[in-house]
């Protein structure tokens, strides 16, 4: 069993192979070698850590990911794969954007690859088949083009 | 983090920005991109990144001094790679034809633009793409007094080759035409490049066969004749030079070529042992005539002496540049050499009935690793005098397994059924697959388990009478299937098309072929 504290200070307790897909934790434990010495996550709130722990205990024995498996999960394909793997991890990032920012935050941090990549996708699956205008109303997003510049990158980058 | 503060989009870190970008498709990448100025500056490297792995996945070059949007451009190959992956053709648009007698000579089909004879006439249809609907001219032989027969096309040179040797002197007279007007084409020097025949030797072989292949590479022109003693005579057709001919000293077992690039070719042997393909070089810069070098001899699978081998190779047109209408062109690199080899039975007399016919699939890789080689190898000899170096005896047990594939087939007689690494593979009239050897391209199949496409990577056994131990080869490849629900006699195939033509044979004294029309699916 491993001790985590969140920035809020509550403390989890959690079993050693669930808190070792965050690689922060695990290179942490490994530093520190056999201790009870809770592990204290600066950066993380409890709250955003009840998600990150829900994904991680039922994901907990899912193969790692590796980059030649069939060619799949390289990275030059996986942006062709961009669904969201499961019902379970669609119904998971069905949140709030704040929740959703500050999961992909705290998995960037962990440094847990498949949670920050599946976050990413859900980001991206937001985006998919909207329009420019669209997706800044969703992100809240200023249009600081000039409308000469707006015409001019728009050119370039749409056919006529 | 502060978690009293809520997470504004932009303020994610770039890495993350990006990462989102990742697993955009192209379309809504573009739309993202231009939300704000922040993640257009981004998106400017990363649809670079993007574009330059696409093309690459692809097998593609791009075209220089394009005018499209890159955007438009990587959005293009994306649409193409899942529109083949399934075979999901956008729309059909069919060029009707009448009812055209095709007498001898299969269509030419090259950069967009397929070439058919008739009897008197030359049609030359550039196909219908996704933007344009295309257009066609008939080429009338009496109008320039130069008989249709064997003939070859390479549209981005704007190139018509005719070759006309049924004539009653000696000197066969091959014809470099323009294939928009059929004149004189500008940049030959000489209009007519000359060679003398055989005839005299030839004419008391009987049930003799003969066969002509023209193959062009930018300004190299290859004709191999596949005779009693076959002949190949390779020229630069701009400048007229003749740069080999083999004359009648071709070894008699040689009945097949292709070129490979501007400076290298293939023969295939029908040899006894089982065939083989010799790959060659040569100069081709040359002005006063060379003797190419042989390279490598490939040896096929070994066979029983109770039986022949036939074997011929053929790969996709190579182009001079990309076609007019094209956003991008399949690398010369990226290309599949089908060789089609049959077994007939030492007893048999008649040619045509074949014990099995299977076709072997090998990538130019294969072939330019060995050209690769040599060069590095002649290099290093420390002298002008030092002796030739000698050709590479490649048995079958050491290249065939890890860089072939063989799958039995129907044999094919027409070949324009290959595309840089693309090859029809037809299972009958009416249902074929399409064979896709970039596994670059192809790797993302196994991703998701689709009806009708899926990666082949367990290793082809074929066993039959013919060979001496049961064949095992192993390229990998992807598969898309494809049943039309009607029967067409021939498919050709390039990057952006498929085309099933409906026609239909008419047996009285030998067999007549009518094409009705091209069905062009565009992708």
């Amino acid at each position: 069993m491993v001790i985590l504290i969140t920035s809020d200070n509550v403390k989890y307790v959690v079993e050693k192979d669930v808190a070792e897909l965050s690689v922060l934790v695990k290179n942490m434990l490994e530093d520190i070698g056999p201790s009870d010495e809770p592990i204290p996550l600066h950066n993380v709130t409890s709250t955003v850590f009840n998600k990150v722990l829900e994904y991680c205990i039922y994901h907990r024995n899912d193969p790692p990911p590796s980059d030649d498996d069939e060619g799949c999960a390289s990275p030059l394909h996986k942006y062709l794969a961009s669904h969201i793997c499961s019902e379970w991890d669609q119904r998971f990032f069905d949140v709030d954007q704040a929740l959703l920012f500050d999961i992909i935050l705290a998995a960037n941090y962990l440094d847990i690859k498949t949670l920050l990549d599946d976050a990413c996708k859900a980001v991206a699956h937001l985006i998919q088949g909207k329009s420019t205008e669209e997706i800044r109303g969703i992100f809240n997003i200023v249009n600081d083009f000039t409308p000469e510049e707006e015409a001019r990158v728009k050119k370039e980058n749409v056919s006529s | 983090m502060h978690s009293l503060v809520k997470p504004v989009f932009l303020d994610l870190p770039q890495e993350i920005l990006l990462k989102i970008a990742v697993f955009l498709d192209p379309v809504s990448l573009v739309r993202y991109a231009l939300a704000c100025k922040k993640l257009h500056d981004m998106y400017q490297d990363l649809l670079k990144l993007r574009y330059d792995i696409e093309l690459h996945i692809n097998g593609m070059v791009d075209k220089e001094d394009s005018k499209t949007p890159m955007a438009q451009r990587l959005s293009r190959l994306y649409d193409l790679r899942l529109g083949w992956k399934d075979l999901n053709w956008k729309n059909m648009k069919e060029v009707d034809l009448g009812t055209y007698f095709m007498p001898n000579h299969p269509p030419e089909f090259a950069a967009g633009v397929v070439a058919i004879s008739s009897e008197d006439s030359l049609k030359v249809i550039w196909l219908p793409s996704a933007e344009g609907n295309g257009r066609m001219v008939e080429h009338h032989s009496r109008s320039a007094h130069i008989p249709i027969g064997d003939f070859t096309i390479d549209p981005t040179q704007d190139l018509l080759v005719l070759l006309n040797d049924h004539i009653r002197n000696d000197t066969a007279r091959v014809h470099l035409r323009t294939l928009s007007t059929n004149e004189d084409h500008p940049l030959a020097l000489h209009p007519i490049l000359t060679y003398k025949t055989y005839e005299d030797v030839f004419a008391d072989q009987r049930g003799r066969r003969r066969h002509v292949k023209i193959r062009i590479v930018n300004d190299i022109l290859a004709l191999f004749i596949d005779d009693f003693w076959s002949r190949l005579l390779i020229w630069n057709w701009r400048n007229g030079v003749i740069i080999y001919d083999s004359k009648l000293e071709l070894d008699i077992t040689i009945k097949n070529f292709t070129l490979v690039d501007h400076e290298s070719f293939l023969l295939t042997a029908n040899s006894d042992i089982g065939g083989a393909l010799l790959l060659y070089t040569f100069d081709s810069t040359s002005l006063s005539g060379v003797t190419p070098v042989l390279v490598a001899r490939f040896g096929l699978p070994p066979i029983r002496s109770s039986f022949r081998v036939k074997v011929s190779i053929e790969a996709a047109p190579l182009h001079a540049k990309s076609p007019d209408d094209a956003l991008f062109s399949t690398s010369p690199t990226s290309r599949i050499y089908v060789v089609s080899i049959s077994y007939i039975r030492e007893e048999e007399q008649d040619y045509r009935k074949v014990h099995s016919s299977y076709e072997l699939f090998v990538h130019h890789r294969t072939f330019k690793k060995y050209l690769d080689g040599y060069t590095i190898r002649d290099k290093e000899r420390s002298t002008e005098a030092d002796p030739k170096l000698p050709p590479l005896e490649v048995a079958w047990a050491n290249w065939g397994e890890a860089e072939t594939r063989i799958l039995s087939c129907h044999p094919v007689p027409w070949s324009r059924h290959m595309h840089g690494t693309r090859v029809v593979h037809v299972k009958n009239g009416c249902s074929i697959d399409v064979l896709d050897f970039n596994m670059e391209r192809t790797a993302y199949f196994g991703c998701k388990s689709e009806a009708n496409a899926r990666v082949c990577t367990s290793p082809s056994i074929v066993t039959d009478d013919v060979f001496l131990s049961e064949v095992v080869t192993k390229l990998p490849y992807g598969l898309s299937s494809m049943d039309f629900g009607q029967p067409y006699h021939i498919y050709m195939v390039d990057n952006e098309r498929l085309i099933a033509v409906d026609g239909f044979l008419q047996t009285v004294t030998q067999v007549n072929y009518f094409i009705k029309s091209l069905d062009v699916h565009l992708f």
